[in-house]
């Protein structure tokens, strides 16, 4: 298990060498000039020129890559072209805030998902399990920014009770968190009761029952267990997917996140700042994967890797 | 963000008198005054045009008193905690560009109370190096932070700052600033002459690529400080808008020991003589100032002890921080949330004069659009009242000059009525009675404008495409040089950034400014255009820069480079125990003054 584990790490070193080129170059195909961009329509085209030659940008693109990477790999991953704050700092200092939301969504999602899926799953074809789906169906089918805003409406507007935007303490995080961990969690509880559906007929099962397990641990304990591996796939890409930012909801809530920054920064091609957070992003995601696989043989005892 | 890029900032000068002299407190008079303003038949264009011909200060002082009858003596009387600050005193009416100082004499503030203001403004700033910045959110709070020798007050009058006097030499090329004396920076540096020539230095260097080098070294040739109190700006050739542009808020001074000291890092550690220091900067979250308990104007320093000021870009999200109380002050809000907050409770709506005028441009160097009958065609062929009302709720102005009502130098020429059948009559007599295909170019803000102009310009047969796109990758294709210059149709839009007529013309008319070098993107130039706009540099006669700067209006008007279309209006809101915060008319928001009126 160990050196399974070893073994994808030192194989996330090339991979992310490769996903570095590949950003390098598909940014730099994009149309538009960034010392343009920074300098704004009053600079001379001269003082253009200048900013060029001082970013290297006049300089071939293998060299570029290699000034680039080098300097990165002993930590300076150079200074946004917009705010000249160091890149390393625009995106660690979001990194904090982006990770909380994600993992606070994740939960929400879990919690909610695998509740109402094993509630549908028991009660099959009662009117709990229409209820359970119709619901997740809606789930699905809300567009993030409308229900941001409904929950805004409600919460903050009207009630009053929660912040409507920004970051601090946990009243700040949960409006932000249920908008997107809704998505997932209706994702997952189609998934989970589905999953469960196929089990629940099992032989196993029967001999659980059979031999007086109460109802509740034959469904927790062996029924759920043997369910959970297509759920905790779905759990870890939409954590993934949660790591790189999401752009819509923090522009709702005006939330401090990764997305929004990477948005922006496309918008002033500042490639300082969207190279790094590409690659954390690949990073983040492969990681996760790992994560994922290892959790696959803490979860069903079946799976070893060697 | 506006629809072109850096929505070049300006300084303001005449806007309404009226509500320049009134302080920030009593916005919600405004509509009323208006009123007043149309009853006693007075328009603003006739106050200008008085003004302009020279009418003697105390029939302005009379107009003035006039004006303000419809005011209480003084703001609402505050519930507890804080007064009302007291009222202006007679403001100054004309932004003087070049002879005389003006004496400003600004409201006083109300007194501090120990409470934290929050603003949320439609982006966060980029950065706080006032010389480092074109978005209008950081430098709404760069005047906060900084001032200048002179500097715009919130009505965008030209006010003494730093500077006590200044006086230009008779050919506009060197103008001599006597300084404040006394006053130092928030870290302890003494303001003097070395300070405002580190300063200047600073962003006239082009190896620091500093974001406002271009628009000083276009102008500044060097600074020098004759001693302590006294510094010489030197133009490179006559410059009579020199001192509206540094009256802009990059003019700000910055302290030389703190920009020594943090280097590149000087944008998140600003450091001014302003009523607030920097305090913390949350990025992607939130910037707070603290009040500046030394601040050198005593009567005119923060009122509250902390303002922090917050980017939430949603326009729904914008509008619901203030309507949940979550914000004291919110702005620049659009037509449409600004309409939806009018019937929040606890919320006060504040509508503003704009000086950024959109367009469309056209490129005159093209066929067909070289041909005049073609661009007076296309004039005539768009409802401008539609596109307004489509665009912005109707909110704004149709614009009868190349430039907006509230910039120094502007004069009422002609609007091009919407008349499809003189529009095809043109065409034909152009030789192209079944009109032409051509391509339309805009950003995404500018979409309900473009659309609204394809559909106008169908009607007298001009067949558009409208083509959307990117910011980075439009503004790459407008900025190519002519020959290799693919534009046809443009949404356009200019903020000058200055409030003078000058940068107003110059940056769009001249042909020093064709692309790549400027934002001529329609490659307009007519010589005598080129030689009026010149002129109005030279004159340090005020008179005689308004009759160049006239004659040159009238002259891009005849020869319509552009569709000419309107001007906006602004929009922000504030809770109703909040004060003293607007937008100026040129996009940037003016905080420093704001207080709680309870």
């Amino acid at each position: 298990m160990i050196r399974y584990i070893l073994r994808r790490i030192v194989l996330l070193i090339p991979l992310l060498f490769g996903v570095s080129i590949l950003i390098f170059v598909i940014i730099r195909l994009i149309p538009g000039d960034p010392a343009r961009l920074a300098l704004g329509a009053e600079a001379t085209e001269d003082q253009v020129q200048l900013m060029r030659r001082q970013w290297g940008l006049d300089q071939p693109l293998p060299v570029q890559y290699a000034y680039w990477i080098g300097h990165a790999l002993q930590g300076d991953w150079g200074r946004s072209t917009v705010s000249r704050v160091p890149a390393s700092d625009e995106i660690g200092l979001r990194l904090p805030a982006t990770l909380r939301l994600a993992a606070c969504s994740v939960l929400i999602a879990c919690v909610l998902g695998v509740g109402f899926g094993v509630l549908a799953a028991v009660r099959h074809n009662t009117w709990l399990d229409r209820l359970s789906m119709v619901i997740a169906l809606l789930g699905v089918c809300t567009p993030s920014f409308w229900l941001g805003l409904m929950l805004i409406l409600v919460f903050s507007v009207q009630l009053g009770w929660l912040p409507s935007f920004g970051q601090g303490g946990l009243d700040h995080l949960l409006l932000p968190s249920l908008t997107l961990g809704a998505g997932a969690a209706a994702l997952i509880a189609r998934v989970t009761r589905s999953s469960l559906l196929e089990v629940m007929s099992a032989d196993y099962l029967r001999t659980a029952r059979a031999k007086g397990l109460a109802e509740h641990l034959v469904v927790g304990r062996h029924a759920l267990r043997n369910a959970l591996i297509p759920v905790v796939t779905l759990l870890g890409l939409e954590f993934g997917g949660l790591l790189a930012g999401a752009i819509v909801t923090e522009t709702v809530f005006a939330y401090p996140g990764i997305g929004l920054l990477l948005v922006n920064s496309i918008g002033n091609r500042d490639f300082a700042v969207i190279q790094p957070a590409l690659l954390l992003f690949a990073f983040q995601f492969v990681l996760v994967n790992l994560v994922v696989d290892i959790l696959y043989a803490v979860v069903d005892p079946r799976i070893t890797y060697a | 963000m506006a629809a072109l890029l850096p929505n070049a900032q300006h300084t303001g000068v005449v806007l309404a008198v009226c509500r320049g002299g009134l302080t920030m407190d009593r916005v919600s008079e405004y509509g009323r005054l208006d009123e007043e303003w149309q009853r006693r038949g007075l328009d603003r264009r006739k106050f200008l045009r008085l003004v302009a011909m020279g009418a003697s200060v105390p029939t302005l002082s009379a107009m003035i008193a006039a004006c303000r009858q419809g005011a209480p003596a003084s703001p609402p009387a505050a519930a507890g905690a804080t007064q009302a600050p007291a009222a202006a005193a007679a403001p100054t009416f004309v932004a003087k560009t070049v002879g005389t100082p003006v004496v400003a004499v600004a409201p006083t503030s109300a007194p501090r109370v120990d409470r934290s203001f929050l603003v949320a403004l439609n982006v966060e700033p980029d950065s706080l190096d006032v010389q480092d910045t074109f978005f209008n959110a950081s430098l709404g709070v760069d005047k906060c932070l900084y001032e200048g020798l002179v500097g715009l007050d919130q009505s965008m009058q030209i006010v003494n700052q730093l500077a006590d006097s200044w006086e230009p030499s008779a050919d506009a090329k060197i103008f001599t600033f006597k300084l404040k004396q006394g006053i130092k920076f928030h870290d302890g540096t003494p303001f003097n002459g070395q300070a405002v020539q580190a300063a200047f230095e600073r962003v006239l260097a082009p190896d620091a690529q500093l974001k406002r080098h271009g628009y000083f070294s276009a102008a500044i040739d060097h600074v020098e400080a004759v001693d302590d109190a006294t510094v010489r700006l030197v133009t490179r050739q006559p410059f009579a808008a020199l001192v509206a542009t540094i009256a802009h808020p990059a003019g700000g001074m910055p302290s030389p020991t703190a920009f020594k000291q943090y280097g590149q890092d000087f944008g998140t550690h600003p450091v001014g003589t302003g009523p607030f220091k920097f305090a913390e900067w949350v990025r992607g979250d939130h910037i707070t100032l603290d009040a500046f308990s030394d601040y050198w104007d005593k009567a005119r320093g923060a009122s509250v002890a902390h303002m922090s000021i917050k980017g939430i870009s949603d326009p729904s999200s914008l509008a619901i921080a203030i309507q949940s109380g979550g914000a004291q002050f919110a702005g620049p809000l659009n037509a449409a949330q600004a309409q939806q907050l009018q019937s929040a409770v606890g919320v006060k709506v504040v509508e503003s004069d704009s000086i950024s005028v959109y367009w469309v441009t056209m490129n005159d160097q093209r066929k067909p659009f070289d041909n005049n009958l073609v661009r007076q065609a296309l004039n005539y062929a768009i409802n401008k009242d539609a596109v307004l009302k489509v665009a912005e709720l109707g909110k704004g102005k149709i614009v009868d000059s190349p430039m907006a009502a509230g910039v120094w130098g502007y004069k009422s020429i002609k609007t091009y009525e919407y008349n499809p059948q003189k529009a095809k009559d043109l065409l034909a007599q152009a030789g192209l009675p079944d009109g032409f295909k051509t391509t339309l170019r805009f950003t995404a803000p500018s979409k309900d404008r473009a659309v609204a102009v394809q559909s106008q310009l169908q009607q007298i047969g001009v067949q558009v495409e409208a083509v959307q796109m990117e910011v980075p990758a439009y503004q790459a294709e407008e900025s190519k040089p002519l020959e290799d210059s693919t534009t046809e149709l443009l949404i356009s839009n200019w903020s000058p950034s200055t409030g003078d007529a000058d940068w107003a013309l110059r940056s769009i008319y001249s042909k020093t400014q064709w692309p790549p070098a400027g934002a001529n993107y329609g490659f307009y130039f007519n010589q005598q255009v080129e030689d009026l706009i010149m002129q109005g540099l030279q004159f340090t006669d005020e008179a005689k820069r308004r009759d160049a700067y006239a004659r040159a209006q009238e002259l891009i008007m005849d020869d319509a480079p552009n569709v000419f279309l309107y001007a906006p209006r602004y929009f922000s809101a504030l809770r109703d125990n909040a004060a003293g915060a607007i937008m100026q008319a040129d996009g940037i928001p003016y905080l420093r003054t704001a207080y709680y009126t309870s």
